[in-house]
């Protein structure tokens, strides 16, 4: 259970922005409690991502970096929030190249890579091959397919785990939680 | 559902889990998304290229599946399915219909944006 400042819960209580939260939580050195950041959510003020960003800064809640590669921006940009809410950090691509790029670049160890299937240029297959040959972090494949059996071949080409779109958030972030959990073990 | 077939609960879900600013976010990435995809959905269907269409299609399909855009969803999947059959006419009546729901649908994604 995190605790909160009498002036923080002043902030609060008028409607403060995400601006003056965040000057109020580093004031006060403690953290929003989680039923607050959804109150704040459903004011309209703010989504539980933000506040969990603004709030979890200098705290070091982002360790664990994940590699989202979609070309499709809305679910992209809805797999970002949604990991970014439980304090992952996230890096994008558009495409299976500048993915590849990113993980052969090295400059962000990625402890997860959750990527698309059926993309242009580089497919999500050839992807999941490379970072599998090259004994890379655990891919979770985002598919858009009703073939039971493409999912069945995910697996055998070396995916983790296989997530069908559209998909739904909270079970979508379980998934991702517990390949980061098996990969730690 | 409604008269463009949507989902609203989809969308509030959304809302629960990621907030009103994402949902309305996500809703006007859509906007300016689907229509690209459906431009070079039929780019495809005239260049001969009916790869490129079914990957358009495969897109819109998700994303408006993800915002309980239903119709456009259902269209997406019936085109994309018959451009990977190679069935560039049946393909192209998808995309048809596809165009002609889209005013409606984004007349209905603006409400709710305004949500």
């Amino acid at each position: 259970m995190f605790t909160t400042t009498p002036a923080l819960a002043a902030s609060i209580a008028r409607g403060a922005t995400v601006a003056e939260l965040q000057e109020a939580a580093i004031a006060g050195g403690m953290r929003l409690l989680r039923q607050t950041a959804l109150e704040k959510v459903a004011q309209g003020v703010s989504t539980l991502s933000e506040v969990d960003r603004v709030v979890g800064i200098g705290e070091g809640t982002a360790t664990q970096r994940v590699l989202v590669v979609d070309d499709d921006p809305v679910q992209r940009k809805l797999a970002k929030a949604m990991l970014e809410q439980c304090g992952l950090a996230v890096t994008e691509a558009d495409d299976g190249d500048k993915a590849q790029a990113l993980f052969d670049a090295g400059n962000e160890p990625f402890q997860l890579v959750v990527t698309d299937l059926c993309m242009p240029k580089m497919n999500g297959d050839l992807l999941l091959t490379h970072i599998r040959q090259r004994h890379g972090p655990p891919v979770i494949v985002l598919t858009g397919s009703e073939d039971g059996t493409s999912e069945a071949r995910l697996i055998e080409l070396g995916a983790d785990d296989y997530v069908r779109k559209p998909f739904d958030p909270p079970r979508f972030v379980a998934r991702v939680k517990a390949a980061l959990r098996r990969a730690a073990m | 559902m409604n008269e463009v077939n949507a989902d609203p609960d989809v969308l509030e879900r959304l809302r629960v889990v990621g907030g009103p600013r994402l949902v309305r976010e996500l809703i006007e990435l859509f906007m300016r998304y689907a229509p690209e995809r459906i431009t070079i959905a039929k780019a495809g269907i005239e260049q001969g290229d009916l790869g490129a269409t079914q990957r358009a299609l495969h897109s819109l399909k998700s994303s408006a599946g993800q915002l309980g855009v239903t119709a456009i969803q259902e269209g997406s999947s019936r085109g994309e399915s018959l451009a990977a059959n190679g069935d560039a006419a049946g393909a192209e009546a998808a995309l048809a219909e596809i165009e002609a729901l889209w005013p409606a649908t984004r007349e209905w994604l603006t409400e709710q944006v305004r949500l």
